[in-house]
């Protein structure tokens, strides 16, 4: 094991691997910037300049470029409530308020801070992991699946506190949205009104810029004030970056957790990366001394989910190549680009190519650190968006999120939606109703559909006694149960 | 409470429930296939008629006091934003935008040289930034355009 620990180190620093990396994370970041666009756009788009090199030179070349998207996204989570990728919508709840407080530099900094420490955490997880997994990631089947999904679902609840049941339809609403098209057993189509679109069900990039985009474009286009409240202003510097960046050493349990539940999220193949940072939020929340001063701009409510949500990468990263099983959507492109280049992940890919296994934790890891790095040199020219007026920034952003929705799917009709989604979004932001919540429902609507219609025909209902499926369960009511547990006991000794 | 309290998850419950009796009754979809939606449709729909009676009631939680208060928006932002959409159908999708930025600066009082750096700006993003590097074929033609 030290063998290939010490032989993935050499290969990780030979000039051309390192090369590669450099020059990926420029290009990542920029896709992740872009409204829209996300991790996928970036494989897909470096996949093709991959053909002839060296398959780890290859792998770095992809691999840095999707750590790198990530930060980008988080960062317009932050400085313009615009999630990039569904992950980063669980960072706009407090990042967001951050930035409207002109404290954008301090949020920057903690993101930046989770993520780097965040995506080590995962690839550390993942090379320790890597030869004993196998039996774990195999006792998870559909009905464990399902479970666990539902129980992301169920823990939006205790993302919207204050109004428990508005939060509740936004998710039930999510789910029932993502339901629409084909049945993901059956292969029928359901609610398709007859138009080719609707074949495939609503998209996602429409529904998550109508959601978060556009109310805040139509403020900022109605105040025409900045993003950043005057009045409220400190001046930009490296120093709230950095102070930022302190803030996750204050907050260490937080950051540990959250990193845990990321990694564990990530490593469970089916269940979609999307769900590890709402759950590392929530349980921040939960754990909190003031949890009704979530959402307002704690810092604690950055740094879980970006810690979280850098970690799952190293984790999905175990599925993939331990099993030749893809974590998320993203790492199927990347199980593809394996095999243009002549890999083929699974047992046989770790008994053989231990050291490359490895050498790409190593590589997750730099690259987490190297596009902080980047992104900490970028981060003081990217606070001042904050502070461009609103009747310039508006029509920008606005344009921005229009093409780069067209451009997830090259279909005009996605345009449309946006607007439609945005009416929603708009009435949802007014009413108290819980948008990450919607968002979290419809990403996880259709996993949870697939892995119950599985689980009923291979196991029947007694499928919710599996023991793994029990022990989730027992742990997901405990977590719900927990801020009521006084309440509860006082219930149970008057019983 | 707010008249928008009740008539928004009233809307919620019309359009799922109508949606729901489509699929039974102008689709005709079989109970396997509708089962899982109909499940779902049913919990948003008994959610909303919860959430009525307790805006009705008047037992719903005050907004806290650290609350940001949330922007009063305009019709014409509406129309602005609109616009867009319009401009896009009309010119496509790199001369739209670059044409929406310039009416739209131009029309809030920002300077010429700015409105027109920006459209400029937009240009050379569609073009280079996404038709150039990132490959991505965005329709140049008007959408109307049959061609």
């Amino acid at each position: 094991m030290l063998d290939a620990f010490l032989s993935a180190g050499g290969l990780v620093f030979q000039p051309a691997v390192l090369l590669a990396m450099a020059l990926a994370l420029p290009i990542g970041i920029v896709v992740g910037l872009l409204p829209g666009l996300s991790g996928i756009t970036a494989l897909a788009f470096l996949i093709p300049f991959t053909f002839g090199m060296d398959p780890l030179v290859g792998l770095a070349f992809l691999l840095a470029s999707y750590a790198a998207v990530s930060q980008g996204g988080s960062i317009t989570a932050i400085v313009l409530g615009v999630p990039g990728e569904v992950p980063n919508a669980a960072t706009v709840i407090d990042g967001y308020p951050l930035a409207k407080q002109g404290r954008a530099g301090y949020a920057i900094g903690g993101a930046l801070m989770a993520s780097a420490l965040g995506g080590l955490f995962g690839c550390v997880v993942l090379a320790v992991l890597l030869p004993v997994m196998q039996p774990v990631i195999l006792s998870f089947a559909s009905p464990e699946n399902f479970f666990l999904s539902l129980a992301g679902v169920a823990f939006i609840a205790v993302l919207s506190a204050s109004a428990p049941v508005r939060g509740l339809i936004a998710g039930a609403l999510g789910i029932f949205l993502s339901l629409f098209g084909y049945d993901p057993v059956d292969g029928v189509p359901r609610f398709w009104m007859g138009s080719d679109y609707m074949l495939d069900g609503f998209r996602l990039v429409p529904l998550a810029m109508g959601l978060f985009a556009i109310p805040e474009i139509l403020a900022l286009m109605s105040s025409g004030k900045s993003i950043a409240q005057p009045g409220r202003l400190e001046p930009i510097s490296f120093g709230q970056v950095v102070e930022g960046g302190l803030a996750v050493f204050k907050h260490l349990g937080i950051f540990f957790r959250s990193s845990a539940i990321g990694t564990v999220i990530g490593i469970m193949p089916g269940v979609g990366g999307a769900t590890a940072p709402f759950v590392a939020y929530a349980a921040a929340r939960q754990t909190a001394k003031n949890p009704e001063t979530f959402g307002q701009g704690r810092i604690e409510g950055v740094i879980a989910p970006e810690a979280s949500s850098n970690a799952k990468e190293g984790g999905a990263l175990v599925p993939t190549l331990a099993l030749g099983i893809p974590g998320s959507s993203s790492m199927a492109m990347l199980l593809g680009a394996f095999l243009i280049l002549g890999l083929q992940p699974g047992p046989e890919f770790l008994k053989k190519h231990m050291d490359i296994a490895i050498a790409l934790a190593w590589i997750c890891a730099l690259a987490n650190v190297a596009s902080s790095a980047l992104m900490f040199l970028l981060s003081k020219a990217l606070i001042y968006i904050t502070r461009v007026p609103g009747h310039v920034l508006a029509p920008i952003l606005l344009a921005l999120v229009v093409i780069g929705t067209y451009s997830a799917d090259n279909n005009v009709n996605d345009v449309w939606f946006i607007f439609i989604f945005g009416a929603l979004g708009v009435a949802m932001e007014r009413l108290n109703y819980n948008r990450p919540a919607l968002l979290l429902g419809f990403v996880l609507g259709e996993t949870i559909e697939r892995n119950f219609q599985i689980s009923m025909k291979a196991y029947g209902p007694a499928f919710v006694l599996r023991p793994i499926s029990i022990a989730i369960i027992v742990l997901a009511l405990a977590f719900l149960l927990w801020p009521n547990r006084r309440r509860l006991t006082l219930l149970w000794r008057r019983a | 409470m707010s008249r928008a309290e009740v008539i928004f998850p009233s809307l919620l419950f019309a359009v799922v429930a109508s949606l729901l009796a489509a699929g039974f009754f102008v689709f005709h979809h079989s109970w396997t296939v509708i089962a899982f939606p109909f499940g779902a449709g049913l919990v948003v729909c008994a959610l909303c008629l919860v959430d009525i009676a307790m805006s009705l009631s008047g037992r719903r939680a005050a907004p806290s006091a650290t609350d940001m208060p949330l922007e009063t928006l305009s019709p014409s932002s509406l129309i602005w934003a609109f616009a867009l959409a319009l401009f896009v159908y009309a010119l496509g999708f790199v001369f739209g935008p670059a044409a929406y930025l310039l009416a739209y600066l131009r029309a809030t009082g920002s300077s010429w040289r700015l409105s027109v750096g920006v459209a400029a700006a937009s240009l050379l993003v569609t073009w280079v930034l996404f038709i150039k590097l990132l490959r991505i074929l965005l329709p140049f033609e008007p959408l109307w355009w049959p061609w």
